[in-house]
């Protein structure tokens, strides 16, 4: 077509962490099409998942994305826990409930470093980061490392945690939010943040859900939808209601992450409270058996695993279908009508994970 | 003007404070005592039972019963933790600080001396 | 031990999955199973936090409708099932030929079960 160019967009670029190539198809300064290619990052997981027996791949799945590790054990331990019939522990449940809001907050303090490192405002992305060694610093100490922390075991958790250790989260939760305080006013006020994300990569609440996006993409966009109020772990016993933006662009995506961020805070402190004593890890017995669909809300939203066993230790079958995969056909229709200048805040605003979504 | 304020007191409050890094070779962070570092072996303990290599993960130990050797890719490690805890005699020990680089890529052979019971490590 | 699943036909598929998009549910997934002679494909459906599931029975070698002109995101799942399994999917809005994820050197449907010999490793 005359008028019209392809620029390619990564796979290599700043603002992506990982390799993600977006074609656009240009007319002047505006996007006309966006086309993601994949595949730089494809490890075969789901395949080598066949191999290995159920307990072993509680590692492995923890092993499909580096930021949101503990939520992917944790969904694949409650398909299989969902197939053998086995009842996880009260205290076993806060625990992953602890530790999924830790990983939340991780990766949410790294994307906000990210995002404003996009914009070219370092001391605020240094900021974030520094922020967030708080919670990596707490991940080590309760479990050995700081981002595959392998808490999970099918049944319960690998790991108790003292008291004083629960304390000593609780104090860095304050430390945490005194330091969030100190950057949540610029995300919410800064005129450059503001011209950058305001009225960006608008997508209404019709398209959301029929481009079947998920997390703080679709709660952005007015839907009030959170896999937390499925009340797995231990999400059904504390007060928990999802952060709902109603704008749709690239600023509301920022505050409904912003929101969860502090909103995290609050369940892990709810959590220490109400933390009842007990065992953690039961002894499994048996092999799994049919087939089981379990989810759990990740940072970037909705994951989904299915398990299909025959009795066998290996399994039959495992599929992962991580959030990002489920954002690339929005963000495909965000860019639509964007200015080239504006793709990369609009691209980051989904908080792509290329690694898990690849496998 | 109140954002000059700000400013002088953002300012003010960084230079009492000093910077928020480490100077790291100079000055480290103290290990936290559940630290996951490397797997070790007490190879004294061992029995060649083999449940560790049977629930590894990552398939990077071999036991050898007839050799009486106990073999270890610190490289294909991924440092989980499972074979300290299915091991029944605890020969195998979990330690807080990271293996140091090494410049070859040689697995680690734990060799267990028949009659009195004295290990000793190998490559 | 998966609640609310329906056994749809391959010729039905676009019919239920178009009464389906006018409920509003939201498209969550394509999962594909290598079921020996055939392949299983379940579509997962989001209504307001409860699944819904459709499964299809897709014998080996025929063609697969897409679902993707009702459900523009059907592009990403159904291309994995060109990837992993060698599924022909009829058109679907974006098409990567079977290299979504893979690249021209990998194994070719890694996920579709091969003969392997008897008490063999796996």
């Amino acid at each position: 077509m005359p008028g019209q160019s392809v620029i390619p967009f990564g796979p290599q670029h700043p603002v992506f962490p990982e390799p993600l190539q977006l074609r656009l198809v240009m007319k002047e300064e505006r996007v006309l099409e966006a086309v993601p290619a994949l595949g730089y990052m494809h490890r075969g997981l789901e395949k080598l998942a066949e191999t290995k027996d159920y307990a072993q791949n509680v590692f492995l799945m923890e092993r499909v994305c580096g930021i949101c590790s503990f939520m992917h054990s944790l969904c694949y331990c409650q398909a299989l826990e969902d197939l053998m019939g086995i009842e996880v522990p009260p205290r076993a449940r806060y625990l992953r409930t602890i530790w999924a809001e830790l990983g939340r907050l991780q990766s949410h303090h790294l994307w906000l470093g990210l995002l404003a490192d996009a914009f070219g405002f370092e001391s605020l992305f240094m900021e974030c980061w520094k922020n967030r060694e708080i919670v990596m610093d707490l991940c080590e100490a309760t479990t050995g490392n700081r981002v595959i922390i392998s808490g999970n075991a099918v049944g319960g958790c690998r790991r108790d945690l003292e008291p004083s250790v629960l304390k000593e989260i609780g104090r860095r939760m304050d430390d945490l939010e005194r330091g969030l305080d100190r950057v949540a006013p610029v995300f919410q006020d800064d005129p450059l943040i503001k011209q950058r994300t305001v009225g960006t990569g608008i997508i209404t609440r019709e398209e959301v859900i029929r481009l079947g996006a998920v997390g703080p993409v679709l709660r952005a966009s007015g839907v009030a939808q959170d896999m937390r109020q499925l009340g797995y772990a231990a999400y059904g016993e504390l007060d928990f209601r999802p952060v709902v933006e109603t704008g749709g662009d690239s600023y509301s995506r920022l505050m409904a992450r912003l929101g969860e961020t502090y909103q995290a805070i609050d369940l892990v402190r709810q959590a220490l409270r109400r933390i009842p004593e007990g065992e953690v890890l039961p002894k499994v017995k048996g092999r799994p058996e049919g087939e089981a669909v379990s989810r759990v809300e990740q940072p970037r939203g909705e994951l989904l695993y299915y398990v299909r066993a025959t009795g066998k230790p290996q399994l039959d079958r495992v599929r992962v279908r991580t959030p990002t995969l489920s954002n690339i056909p929005p963000l495909v229709r965000m860019l639509e009508g964007c200015r080239l200048s504006d793709v990369p805040v609009i691209a980051l605003s989904i908080d792509s994970c290329v690694s898990c979504t690849e496998r | 003007m109140s954002e000059v304020f700000e400013m002088l007191r953002v300012l003010s409050a960084n230079l009492g404070r000093g910077p928020a890094t480490r100077r790291y070779p100079a000055e480290k962070r103290a290990i936290f005592p559940s630290s996951r570092g490397r797997i070790e072996s007490v190879i004294e303990n061992c029995i060649f039972c083999g449940v560790c290599q049977k629930r590894c993960p990552a398939d990077c130990i071999v036991v050898n019963k007839a050799e009486r050797t106990w073999n270890l890719d610190p490289y294909q490690c991924i440092v989980c933790g499972v074979c300290v805890e299915v091991c029944p005699t605890k020969a195998i020990a979990m330690r807080t600080e990271y293996r140091k680089p090494r410049s070859e890529r040689t697995p680690l052979t734990h060799h267990q001396e028949p009659g009195p019971r004295e290990g000793r490590v190998e490559g | 031990m998966i609640p609310d699943v329906t056994q749809v036909g391959v010729e039905q598929l676009l019919t239920v999955v178009q009464g389906l998009a006018e409920e509003g549910c939201r498209l969550v997934s394509i999962t594909g199973v290598d079921a020996g002679d055939a392949f299983e494909l379940l579509y997962h459906f989001d209504r307001e936090l409860r699944l819904t599931h459709l499964r299809v029975r897709l014998p080996k070698g025929q063609e697969l409708p897409s679902i993707s002109r009702i459900y523009f995101c059907a592009f990403v799942p159904e291309n994995e099932l060109q990837d992993f399994f060698g599924i022909r999917v009829a058109n679907p809005v974006i098409d990567y030929g079977g290299h979504m994820l893979l690249a021209r050197e990998s194994p070719e449907t890694p996920l579709v079960k091969r003969e392997r010999p008897e008490g063999a490793e796996r």
